[in-house]
């Protein structure tokens, strides 16, 4: 028997004006001890099932049909009373937001020890006990117990709500998004914690996320669930490796990998069906390259054994079609012609040893006695260029400085040290002598689509408002607006052109936000993340417009992120920063191939795969960015750096420390072999840290004991 | 620079969104019981403010009633005065209705003009922060530290009161109470991105304060505008019951004031209830019709309704 049964569960939302069809008939089961993951884009209902295996499902929410079973045991009857016994203690959860989900005026000890008072009688040394040894678990210091969670880090919070779900042995424990918002490296460590903690305690794990990557690498089983359906279920390499259903097709084409270079990434036009009637055809027939007549009567039932099953009338020709999909031009994108590096042009932005320092505030005592005040080195000596038609991506983990660096590179902020030159000027003597003129030609795109533009603004207002800043025609701005929202794939205008910004889909948001920026037809464009709170099948999108604009305009784009993989794909040039410094530049290619700079490295080796065939060491570096306030001499990264030696702590090396043409990298010893050098230096650093406290516990326990 | 200034098309644009949702606005706000009983009196009470000295029976002040050639004082309603008379034999009808009009005026302007005032402070000091927002916040500081009542009767007893003076010192006194709110919420509205993205598309300050900040806060200074109405009849109505309001003019303030002056407050409930009643039921629509557009504001709601 199962753990858990889902049997063709359907779940529907009551709206105002019509109920919304979340999960339709859905079937999967999770095996003792196995590792689940249910795949799917936003609006997929991966979450809704999640939330209803726990009995939290929204008020207006209801499981219509079907049966959810847990150890032989039905919980779509339970009573509120009977889902407290069973939530934590048997379902454990852990949320997606560790952020938000701590209680920031209880020390995080406070909140462990509460969940086990509630379900277990035991004195509070026992459970105190317990707390430290599962803080032990996920590799915290048991010391910490006692801290509140603004103390720990991102990373740390996350695993102290994994610690959290533990506490109880939970057979089953649910991870919806544990690692969404986390970076590559952290990610990283998080999922093989993760990973060892499973193997351990011998729970399952149902993981509920986006990223077809960290499900090929850690699932045993999935489901890729659209639409409500599940579209391919089975064996994670096999519905990875050999994908028989268009949409995981789609899904893991559109996937950046850290190692695909200039391949025009494949996203999945159209957006997701509004689910008000329940499905009549395919749920996916609207997007899928290949829907026929027939893809209309009704949805696919699930055809295939137990290793994959698929949702498609066309499963017997998923060689022919994997073929297909893989080519671009299926999906409705054009593919532009390969003349590339001929047209990188002048230089437009120049910044030479940019530095932004933040003063920390101090109190009125040390200031008056004129101590002097702490700085916050965000960007500590930045020297870059972009030029025309090129893109240059710049890479690190967040608070590394590069958020800083795009808004004083495009004068949002002002800078504390160093000049920014654009086209040979300064920026300040620009600014003087005509603001507005300058900001036509920098242009700026944000993170966030759904909070970067105006709620009561029309798209046609948005689009045009730069221009009216400017002060062009009205008809002009009429012609400029359309021809650029068109330009950005929001076709045709006039469809748009009134629609409010709630009225638009994420990538549609991001889109109008493009076109804002292109309107004035900028020289430069700064993209902080433009994609990364985006699905994986619009993220391609937006990067193709972003690469297209910049052959076409011939505009520079600086474009900001933690996600390498989108990176190496759009960027022509690479840029690495570790706290507040670049630490590795050079053409894409060559970063990504050869990195150099052990913190380059062990970012790259970090992205995950979504190929199940290919099978990668774990980043387990160790420690986390310290406080940019008060940095040790010599090199920012020595004291994570396994290859740091005395040098690297004295002395700092310099930019072009090693470098090769173009490619540069400010180390003293650069790497020649991850695999040797960085990753199982990493791996064998942790198993020592790991003997030395659970030696510590050995030595510590029979002390509490008497 | 035009940058700074709003051109024609985008206001007008503006204005007809806005006007939109007003319209929008008021149909849920008709929705709510409440609000529609609020709706209903604030109407009768405007109408009274505008029309109540011509329809009144008599002058208010210069018509003393005589039955018998005797002043009729202090007499139960009648079939002559149907709500009694004074004890200065004054028909309380006729200053009933007169009664309402400076009382409109007070609540009208001293509540708009409270709404504006506290909306541009609150808009300023929340969007620029820095020196400008500590310096207009001490202001705000130091009006809540002075107490209304006194404050304003210190001022009256030097100069001699009449309505506008009296709404304008009230204006003075309450701008304080929506400068707060709107400060607070603009300062959120402020760090989202489209605000600085506004910036970064070359917007000046003034466009991006009143064109991206304000339409954003603008629910919440309508609230307050009427809940200001709200305040400034009751605070009017007090000055005018301690004597200090407008002595040429009769208003409900007045008549309490007047009524408790001649000792007759225990028994003629006739001269007693009309204007109390008025206050009361003026004060408490302007709440209801509030409070239903509250729900409206309410950034939750919201975004459930869109």
């Amino acid at each position: 028997m199962s753990l858990l049964e889902v049997d063709d569960v359907k779940i529907t939302y009551r709206t105002p004006d019509k109920d919304v069809h979340a999960v339709n008939n859905v079937s999967f089961s999770i095996e003792e001890g196995d590792n689940y993951g249910l795949v799917g884009e936003s609006g997929s209902g991966k979450s809704t099932l999640a939330k209803s295996v726990l009995g939290l499902l929204d008020d207006n929410g209801e499981i219509r049909s079907g049966s959810i079973t847990f150890n032989g045991r039905e919980l779509t009857n339970l009573s509120e009373r009977e889902w407290r016994d069973v939530r934590w203690e048997e379902i454990a959860y852990i949320p997606q937001s560790a952020m938000d989900s701590l209680d920031p005026v209880m020390t995080v000890g406070e909140q462990i020890r509460e969940a086990i008072h509630t379900h277990k009688d035991v004195t509070d040394a026992a459970a105190n006990e317990r707390v430290e040894e599962v803080f032990d678990i996920v590799g915290l210091d048991p010391g910490r117990t006692e801290d509140y969670p603004h103390e720990f880090s991102g990373g740390m919070r996350q695993r102290v709500t994994i610690a959290m779900a533990l506490v109880l042995d939970p057979d089953l424990i649910i991870a919806d998004e544990p690692t969404t918002g986390l970076d590559v490296i952290v990610q990283d460590k998080i999922v093989q914690k993760l990973m060892e903690i499973q193997e351990e305690i011998d729970s399952s794990l149902l993981l509920i996320t986006h990223e077809v990557g960290v499900v090929a690498e850690t699932c045993d089983e999935v489901s890729v669930l659209y639409g409500g359906k599940v579209m391919e279920q089975g064996k994670t390499f096999d519905v990875f490796n050999d994908p028989h259903n268009p949409y995981t097709m789609g899904l893991k084409n559109a996937f950046p990998e850290v190692d695909e270079f200039d391949e025009n990434a494949i996203s999945i036009p159209g957006s997701l069906p509004d689910l008000v009637e329940e499905p009549t055809g395919c749920v996916f027939r609207n997007r899928c390259p290949f829907a026929t007549e027939e893809c209309e009567s009704a949805h696919p039932p699930l055809v295939g054994d137990e290793d994959q099953a698929s949702a498609c009338y066309y499963n017997d020709r998923a060689d022919e079609l994997q073929e297909r999909a893989a080519d671009p031009e299926t999906w409705g994108i054009d593919v532009p012609e390969d003349d590339e590096g001929s047209d990188v042009g002048e230089v437009i932005v120049e910044t030479d040893g940019l530095e932004k320092w933040f003063e920390q505030s101090q109190s009125i005592v040390a200031d008056l006695l004129g101590g002097e005040p702490n700085y916050v080195k965000a960007v500590n000596g930045v020297d870059l260029d972009i030029r025309e038609g090129e893109i240059l991506g710049i890479a690190g983990e967040s608070g590394c400085g590069k958020s800083t660096l795009a808004e004083v590179v495009s004068a949002l902020q002002s800078q504390t040290g160093g000049d920014i030159l654009f086209e040979g000027r300064p920026v300040d003597d620009l600014l003087d002598e005509d603001t507005k003129q300058f900001r036509s030609k920098v242009q700026f795109i944000f993170q966030d689509p759904f909070d970067s533009l105006n709620p009561r603004q029309r798209v046609r207002a948005a689009v045009s408002e730069p221009l009216k800043v400017q002060g062009v025609e009205p008809e002009e701005i009429e012609r400029r607006v359309r021809q650029t929202v068109s330009d950005v794939g929001l076709n045709p205008p006039e469809k748009y052109l009134d629609k409010h910004p709630d009225q638009l889909s994420g990538g549609e948001r991001q889109r109008v936000a493009i076109a804002q920026a292109l309107v004035l037809d900028p020289r430069l464009l700064i993209c902080d993340e433009p994609a990364s709170m985006l699905d994986v099948s619009l993220k391609a999108n937006i990067l193709n417009i972003l690469r297209e604009m910049a052959d076409e305009r011939d505009i520079g784009i600086a474009y900001i992120s933690h996600d390498l993989a989108s990176l190496s794909q759009i960027a022509d040039r690479l840029a690495v920063m570790y706290l507040g410094r670049v630490v590795e530049t050079g053409p894409t290619e060559e970063v990504v191939e050869n990195p150099k700079h052990p913190y380059a490295a062990s970012l790259l080796e970090a992205s995950p795969r979504a190929d199940p065939s290919i099978d990668r060491q774990r980043v387990l570096l160790p420690g986390e960015p310290p406080n940019p306030v008060d940095l040790p001499g010599g090199c920012n990264f020595a004291p994570r750096c396994p290859k740091a030696t005395d040098k690297c702590r004295q002395e700092d090396p310099a930019r072009s420390e090693f470098a090769d043409g173009d490619h540069e990298a400010a180390c003293f010893y650069p790497v020649e072999d991850i695999e040797s050098e960085l990753l199982a230096r990493y791996a064998r650093e942790r198993e020592q840290a790991d003997r030395e406290s659970a030696a510590n516990i050995a030595e510590h326990e029979p002390a509490t004991e008497t | 620079m035009s940058g700074y200034s709003l051109d024609a098309e985008t206001a007008r644009d503006r204005l007809s969104s806005e006007f939109g949702r007003a319209k929008e606005t008021m149909a849920v706000v008709w929705q709510d019981t409440g609000a529609k009983f609020g709706l209903v009196i604030l109407a009768s009470f405007v109408f009274i403010g505008l029309f109540g000295p011509y329809i009144a029976p008599y002058h208010p002040i210069e018509d003393t009633l005589r039955r018998q050639g005797a002043m009729m004082r202090l007499t139960a309603p009648s079939g002559k005065a149907l709500l009694g008379t004074t004890s200065f034999g004054k028909d309380v009808l006729s200053q009933f209705l007169a009664g309402a009009r400076p009382t409109l005026i007070i609540g009208l302007f001293g509540g708009i003009g409270t709404g504006i005032l506290g909306f541009l402070v609150g808009l300023t000091s929340g969007y620029f922060g820095g020196r400008i927002d500590e310096f207009l916040m001490r202001l705000t500081d130091l009006t809540f530290a002075l107490p209304l009542l006194p404050m304003a009767l210190l001022i009256l007893s030097f100069v001699s009161p009449n309505v506008w003076l009296i709404t304008a010192v009230l204006v003075i006194f309450l701008w304080k109470m929506p400068a707060r709110v709107i400060r607070s919420e603009v300062m959120t509205v402020k760090e989202r991105t489209f605000v600085k993205s506004a910036r970064a598309r070359g917007a000046g300050h003034l466009r991006t304060m009143f064109l991206h900040v304000a339409p954003n806060v603008l629910g919440i200074g309508f609230l307050y505008t009427a809940y200001a109405v709200g305040w400034s009849i009751v605070a009017g109505a007090s000055l005018a019951f301690l004597g200090f309001g407008d002595p040429t003019t009769t208003s409900w303030g007045r008549m309490l004031q007047q009524v408790f002056r001649s000792g007759a407050i225990r028994v003629a409930w006739w001269w007693v209830l009309p204007p109390a009643f008025g206050i009361a039921a003026v004060t408490t629509s302007v709440f209801l019709v509030g409070r239903a557009f509250e729900e409206i504001v309410n950034p939750e709601l919201q975004t459930e309704e869109q």
